[in-house]
């Protein structure tokens, strides 16, 4: 007993076994792809049903009513193969070969497998499109998210545009099998086996009918995937631990050239963005998201399972996207603020007729004897309401004045010429003067309201021609110019230094004893 | 060089001067046609005319009527225009300079 389809071929009815019914519509449709660039295609197509239906009518008669494959494929022969069509494909030979023995890959088609996939089925289609185990590709997709995320952008456009197969012939097809009664049967019996065994899915059961060969690499495939599975499953639970720890917890873990910068990311986030609940929470699902993915693609590595729902994986994709497109405009935003710097100048003269000036440089009111301990390029250290951010940085020069002096140059960026003036204004750079000596501090700061917005200070200190000047400590590595009358070497900085000011510049006198 | 391509090449040509010539005599529809040139050993497989008869239809060379059958479909009836004619005209001539070139190439004593 077989199921019966009816067709309408050139105005007449007929009866038609669902497995010759699929070969028919094979047929006629390669006829259409082959002539696909000719005019008239449809009409030559009707032309053609039409003798295809005198030549089934010449097949049926009272005790014979319904067509059946063996009809479908005499007619076939009589009619030939589309490729026999026309003389003019045997004129390319390349292309008629290629026709002929790409005649398998041909009836491939691109679909998602929903069945298999773990997500959108994507890789699973792919798998079946290439010919290659699905992890492999699975593997490339974590490996294109780790690296930049664009793997996560391609898999939702691949996800959109390659259909899903959704019926039997269109599965089938999708693995490359024509759909015939055998195949369609071995595909309904696998079905039957999984919904026996339960766990065995379908198609692995048919694709492993059909590749018996590649068995042993299959499983060796899979055991790698077990493994690579186990690690970025482990790798993204610590991920997602460290990340909230660095959101909510005081967890230091920023080291800067072994210093440790004593902030949390929150802390950092707060002094850089204008809307910092947005941009920490952008921030955490920005990073978190990736973290939950690998988790759940190492679960499915791991357990073999598919993720429990779609939609969970889905809502955090979108709210993936929404952080990153948040976030570049809160950037953009952030960025607005640095568009204006504002300077403030400041003169201070140092009355007494001193014939030398001695400079201390003090940080957390310890006088620096050793600079090359500091990194002061990047060091960023936040207090309760205050910010420090590098070090001020020194420039000693001649004067044409007779007394010395100094100036305190204060610097910032902001979104508009005021607020940059007001932040200038807020740095807090305090330098002590007792007598001769000037205690300086290293380093200068702000409060945390005013946020990182390039903050700098420069300090000039102005030596009277004639007049020394002491610089205690070794200060070799600390942001320091001296205007020099030969040439400058940061030697002469290893230990204090006693300096000259001379018409040309400052003159190096020598260590003191 | 395959011979299958010069024969090819060969019966290309002839296939649509003898389609146009069957059809010079009276109209055919396609199994007529068919059976014409199955019977002179022409083509091997049916699905060689349709492509044919597409092309010479879209060069107005052909045209058609349809006409109910008692058994089966309808019957799709091919004819020669008028500019098909002429065109099987100037076939002719070329045919039969062709045809007298190789028997007097052949049959020529060197």
């Amino acid at each position: 007993m077989k199921k019966t389809t009816t067709i309408n071929l050139a105005g007449m009815v007929y009866h038609i076994e669902e497995d010759a019914y699929q070969i028919l519509k094979q047929y006629i449709s390669d006829i259409k792809r082959v002539f696909s660039s000719q005019e008239g295609v449809e009409e030559m197509v009707a032309d053609i049903e039409l003798r295809i239906a005198e030549l089934f009518q010449e097949r049926l008669n009272k005790n014979k009513e319904v067509i059946t494959s063996n009809d479908v494929e005499h007619v076939m022969l009589i009619m030939g193969s589309p490729n026999q069509f026309d003389e003019d494909f045997e004129e390319s030979e390349e292309k008629y070969y290629y026709q002929a023995s790409s005649k398998q890959e041909r009836t491939k088609r691109l679909y998602r497998d929903t069945d298999e996939g773990m997500l959108g089925g994507v890789s699973s289609g792919l798998a079946h499109y290439l010919g290659i185990d699905p992890v492999i590709i699975r593997v490339l997709w974590i490996v294109l998210v780790l690296a930049g995320g664009s793997g996560i952008l391609i898999y939702i456009i691949a996800w959109i545009a390659i259909p899903e197969a959704k019926t039997t012939a269109q599965k089938l097809q999708m693995r490359g099998q024509s759909a015939n009664l055998d195949n369609i049967k071995a595909f309904a019996e696998s079905v039957k086996e999984e919904a026996k065994t339960g766990f065995n899915r379908a198609s692995q059961s048919v694709k492993r009918s059909m590749n018996k060969s590649s068995g042993a690499f299959a499983n060796l495939v899979r055991a790698l995937g077990r493994v690579f599975g186990f690690v970025i499953f482990i790798a993204g639970i610590l991920g997602v631990i460290f990340t909230v720890l660095f959101f909510w917890a005081d967890f230091n873990l920023f080291y800067i050239n072994n210093e440790i910068v004593n902030a949390d990311l929150g802390t950092i986030i707060e002094l850089f963005f204008t809307n910092t609940t947005l941009a920490s929470w952008m921030i955490f699902t920005t990073a978190i998201v990736p973290l939950i993915f690998l988790i759940i693609a190492g679960s499915m590595f791991l357990f073999r399972q598919k993720p429990k729902s779609r939609t969970f994986v889905l809502t955090l994709l979108i709210l993936w996207f929404v952080a990153i497109v948040g976030l570049a405009f809160l950037s953009v935003q952030t960025g607005l603020d640095f568009k204006e710097t504002y300077k403030s100048q400041e003169e201070t003269f140092i009355s007494g007729d001193y014939q030398e000036l001695q400079i201390n440089l003090f940080e957390e009111d310890l006088m620096i004897t050793n600079a090359m301990d500091y990194d002061f390029d990047s060091y960023l250290t936040i207090y309760e309401n205050q910010v420090k951010l590098g070090y001020a940085r020194i420039e000693v020069l001649t004067a044409s004045d007779s007394l010395f002096y100094y100036s305190v140059e204060k610097r910032s960026s902001g979104g508009s010429l005021k607020s940059a003036k007001e932040r200038s204004e807020e740095i807090v750079f305090d330098i002590q003067q007792t007598g001769n000596v000037l205690d300086i501090p290293a380093r200068y700061g702000f409060p945390k309201k005013s946020k990182i917005r390039g903050q700098k200070v420069n300090l000039k200190i102005y030596v009277p021609i004639g007049k020394q000047i002491i610089l205690n400590g070794n200060l070799e590595q600390y942001p320091l110019k001296i205007q020099t009358r030969t040439r400058f070497s940061s030697d002469f900085l290893e230990r204090t230094s006693i300096w000259e000011a001379t018409q040309l510049g400052m003159e190096f006198k020598g260590f003191l004893k | 060089m395959k011979v299958e391509n010069t024969q090819a090449q060969m019966r290309k040509g002839i296939l649509e001067y003898c389609v146009l010539s069957i059809l010079s005599k009276k109209e055919c529809y396609p199994s007529e046609i068919i059976e014409q040139l199955k019977e002179a050993e022409l083509i091997v497989v049916e699905g060689t005319l349709y492509p044919l008869l597409t092309r010479l239809k879209n060069a107005d060379l052909l045209d058609y009527r349809w006409e109910e059958s008692s058994a089966g479909p309808p019957r799709k009836y091919y004819e020669l225009t008028k500019s098909g004619l002429t065109f099987l005209g100037q076939l002719k001539t070329t045919w039969n300079t062709l045809n007298k070139a190789v028997n007097q190439l052949e049959n020529k004593a060197l």
